[in-house]
């Protein structure tokens, strides 16, 4: 069935028609073709699709398209401001936060989605709101540092 | 700027944009959607597939099965053992037989449905403890892939009556590589050439699969690596498969195929680490002097051999560990089951043995009542020592200066003391603090040898910017970084003059798989060796422009210096241009020789890396959970050319290491499926589980490496388990002999010592 989804992507209105039994995933990275949220389980383990939602960080392979309906979403792609890194993206790059790739972006959003709510928050607090999020590279601790310093320059 | 500074990664500005196209962000005009109907059982006999009904899905475009092979229906890897597209029998779960490929996944998937397949079910092999000479064979009369022996010094030794010794087994389970990345691949035409994009470290073993299987000429393959998402060993051999199926789609649709595996089937079906039994005894004098070791290392290969012979190689020549002793007698062997074969993981073969040694050597040390870090330290190889394969120790063996930095950094014999104290008022919490030192025979070794060069390419344009490439690909570990710094250093530039060329097999030299932590050595030679072609033919040029003989000519800061000349670099990079100079060059490099013969005795590898570990836990005695508390990583890596990546690597190679040793646990059924097929049932290390770091390079240059450096990035998994669960026993007293340390096996353990 195709349904019709209203909603903001980046700052940008989306006017869309898609199948409904997409996924909020797909129609991000096919409809919109905003490649940069990745796939790595489709089952909400692992954290790769991350985006925000209304101001929640929200695992995209288990939300369906039409509850995208009337939201605001931020993507990886949203983060950049006028083509200059934000301080988030700045210190992932900085601290050696960044190995494959594959996870950053989901883990940008969960980071910047605490951030939003919890402009300086302690390294307890961020490991919590990343634990959905796995990265088999880094050992973690860089990306914890990177947001943590995020966090510091918020001050 | 060059080598040796923390650099930025010069993927990472991309990667936090989310501009990086890996395979799955590919879209192409016309593209079709590949999946694979795979084997239902684990051990049968196919007696007719009926594809007649899935045919007619609509979407449906094509079902290939060994029929439409062109070429063999083989994939190759070492032995050509391992069938495409099963014809008659199958081996193991999920083993491929047919290849559909449609205009979406959804009709791909519905084809599935219907496929039709009769199957004679026959009893599978699934003990490998069992495999050999069985009743049901898999491989040749006996199941046994491949053996090696090691036969150092004399074993008569051990019938010294004043000599102790100890004996023991050791259980490994298999370990799921957990690349956040799944499998995948892009296959289309370009210019008449079958053109592949994929997921991959090793471009020219799909390039030379693809070539067979579709009988192809090998020029008309091309391989490009795409930017990939996690490796470690998991993407070496397996993506010859992957490849191969999209490939044989688009090879007779001719339209673009694009195959992603999704994780429950890339969990199923894809390579593992090889579980393992390790039988060990070791003898000691009474000063805790090792005087020798005898091993048998059996490995579980799977259906194929796949890999297994080369990982088999390094995990028997690492079994008897970075210590000087003197009379080893080690055999491995590897056996056939009906699961999944096992192939490169980080270690390669390596971890399951050296959990062995490193284990028994804490049981000696209690036995002699001496302290676990002492007995190792005195028995650490140093310079001129042999190794078990009767190698002299020529050069770049950092081992003491890791070790003691470890143990120093640690804090170990403070902690092993405030530890004991804390233990006997504690009730339920126990703190313990363990080591391991482990050593890495850097390369293919002997067993991979005829893979191993390194060929560059350079190529300096007028405006002094230089494009190199060399056949090593960037899986995450940051390979291009580090060869930019190291041209970058060897031309006196910045690196944002250089760029280091996405591996394409159409314009990028074969160097052999990026495998074996051979990338940072493969790539300097390979472009340095280029290069320095290039700055040879300057240096005559600016011999005849100024009419002088140079002794040297120096690069730095952007400066050529030359007898009493200062010029600026890229002035005399556009001097040269316009007198039309040759400023691009190709050059080979063959490594160091290696050699193994039937007693197992020979220059194993060219150089090793070396490193120690010290891991603190804790350990609940009520609930047999454990906590990692602090990891301190020593690494000899010759030289760091990049600190901060070289940190990373030791980070995230040792959190790897604690969740093989304490939480990774991959359950078998009895019917040889994996159980623990996705990551809320297979659970690696989250940001919850990651201890404190304290990585510590160590930097034993190694004489024949560019600017010293050797490899290691495999190193900092291999040692960890061990020093885990020697922690566990430090704080509990049980005994850990099967990994993972799962609560059920901690308490049965500390139940074992009462
Ligand atoms: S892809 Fe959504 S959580 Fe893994
Ligand atoms: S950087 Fe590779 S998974 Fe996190």
């Amino acid at each position: 069935m195709i349904i019709h989804i209203k909603f903001k992507v980046n700052g940008v209105d989306y006017d869309i028609k898609t199948e409904n039994n997409k996924r909020l995933l797909d129609v991000l990275r096919d409809d919109l073709r905003l490649t940069g949220t990745k796939e790595g389980c489709g089952i909400g383990e692992c954290g790769a699709c991350t985006i925000i939602m209304d101001g929640e960080a929200v695992n995209s392979c288990m939300v369906l398209a039409g509850r995208a309906n009337n939201t605001e979403i931020m993507t990886v792609e949203g983060l950049e401001k006028d083509g200059e890194l934000s301080t988030l993206q700045d210190n992932f790059v900085k601290m050696g936060a960044v190995q494959c790739g594959f996870c950053t972006p989901g883990m940008l959003m969960s980071a910047k989605a605490l951030l939003m709510k919890n402009p300086d928050p302690t390294v307890e607090e961020i490991k919590e709101a990343i634990a959905g999020n796995l990265c088999r590279c880094t050992g973690y601790t860089q990306i914890v540092e990177a947001i943590k310093k995020t966090g510091e320059e918020n001050r | 700027m060059g080598v040796g500074k923390s650099i930025i990664r010069l993927d990472s500005v991309e990667k936090v944009t989310g501009k990086t196209l890996y395979v799955e962000d590919i879209k192409m005009s016309n593209m079709l959607y590949a999946k694979v109907f795979r084997s239902p059982v684990a051990y049968g006999k196919i007696k007719n597939l009926d594809l007649e009904l899935a045919k007619k899905v609509p979407g449906v475009k094509g079902i290939f099965t060994y029929k439409d092979v062109p070429g063999k229906n083989i994939i190759h890897v070492i032995y050509d053992d391992q069938i495409f597209l099963a014809s008659d029998f199958v081996k193991y779960p999920g083993q491929p037989i047919a290849v559909i490929a449609a205009n979406s996944e959804e009709a791909c998937k519905e084809a599935i449905k219907k496929i039709k397949l009769e199957i004679e079910e026959l009893e599978p092999l699934l003990d490998f403890e069992k495999s050999k000479n069985n009743s049901i064979k898999l491989y040749g009369d006996d199941n046994i892939f491949c053996k090696y022996h090691i036969d150092h010094g004399n074993m008569d030794i051990i019938n010294d009556s004043d000599l102790i010794s100890i004996s023991d087994s050791y259980y490994t389970q298999h370990q799921e590589h957990a690349y956040i990345e799944p499998q995948g691949a892009v296959v289309y035409w370009e210019d008449n050439t079958l053109t592949i994009r994929g997921s991959m470290q090793a471009p020219f073993y799909v390039q030379q699969a693809v070539t067979e299987v579709l009988n192809m000429k090998k020029s008309r393959v091309r391989v490009i690596q795409q930017m990939t998402g996690g490796a470690f060993g998991g993407k070496e051999d397996v993506p010859n498969i992957v490849c191969s199926q999209a490939a044989i789609c688009a090879y007779h649709l001719r339209q673009p195929v694009k195959i992603i595996y999704n994780r429950e089937e890339d969990m199923q079906t894809m390579s593992k680490r090889h579980p393992a039994r390790t039988d060990i005894t070791l003898w000691a004098d009474k000063t805790g002097k090792f005087v020798a070791v005898k091993g048998y290392y059996l490995e579980n290969a799977g259906a194929f051999a796949t890999l297994t012979p080369a990982v088999l190689y390094r995990g028997t020549i690492h079994l008897s560990g970075p210590y000087n002793i003197e009379n080893v007698d080690v055999i491995g062997e590897a056996v056939a089951t009906n699961t999944a074969p096992n192939g490169a993981y980080r270690g390669f073969g390596s971890p399951q043995t050296i959990f062995a040694m490193e284990s028994i050597i804490d049981q000696m040390a209690e036995k002699l009542n001496m302290d676990p870090a002492d007995i190792r330290q005195k028995n650490l190889l140093k310079l001129g020592d042999r190794t078990c394969t009767n190698q002299v120790l020529e050069d770049s063996v950092g081992l003491l200066e890791a070790f003691d930095k470890c143990i120093d950094e640690s804090d170990y014999y403070n902690k092993i003391k405030e530890f004991k104290e804390y233990n006997n008022v504690s009730d339920n919490i126990k703190k313990g603090i363990g080591v391991s030192a482990v050593y890495y025979g850097v390369g293919l070794g002997d067993a991979g040898k005829h893979m191993s060069r390194a060929a560059g390419t350079a190529k300096i344009d007028g405006d002094g910017s230089v494009t190199v490439s060399v056949g090593v690909v960037d899986m995450g570990q940051g390979m291009r970084t580090v060869a930019a710094q190291m041209a970058a250093e060897f031309l006196g530039i910045l690196e944002d003059n250089i760029v280091v060329s996405q591996v394409d097999t159409s314009r990028v030299l074969d160097s052999g798989p990026t495998v074996a932590s051979r990338g940072t050595i493969t790539a300097g030679w390979g472009i340095l060796k280029a290069l320095n072609k290039i700055k040879k033919r300057i240096h005559k040029f600016l011999e005849e422009k100024f009419n002088e003989k140079f002794e040297d000519i120096h690069y730095k800061d952007g400066k050529v210096l030359f007898g009493n000349h200062e010029e600026s670099y890229f002035d005399v990079i556009k001097w040269a241009t316009d007198k039309k100079l040759t400023l691009h060059a190709a050059a080979l490099h063959i490594p160091p020789e290696c050699s193994f013969d039937e007693h197992g005795q020979g220059d194993a590898y060219y150089t090793y890396a070396w490193g120690a570990n010290v891991v603190e836990t804790e350990v609940n005695t009520r609930t047999g959970e454990v906590k990692i508390i602090k990891a301190t990583c020593a690494h000899d890596v010759g030289k760091a050319v990049n600190p901060r990546e070289v940190k990373g690597q030791i980070m995230g190679g040792s959190l790897q290491g604690l969740g093989y040793g304490l939480m990774e646990n991959m359950q078998v059924s009895s019917q040889g499926k994996f159980l623990t097929n996705n990551f809320s049932t297979y659970t690696i290390p989250t940001a919850c589980d990651y201890p404190e770091w304290n990585p510590i390079i160590v930097e034993e240059k190694y004489p024949k490496g560019p600017y010293g450096a050797k490899g290691f990035a495999e190193q900092p998994l291999m040692g960890m388990a061990p020093a885990l669960t020697n922690s566990i026993y430090n704080a509990c007293g049980g005994r850990i002999k099967n990994i993972p340390a799962i609560p059920e096996r901690v308490l049965e353990s500390i139940r074992g010592k009462e």
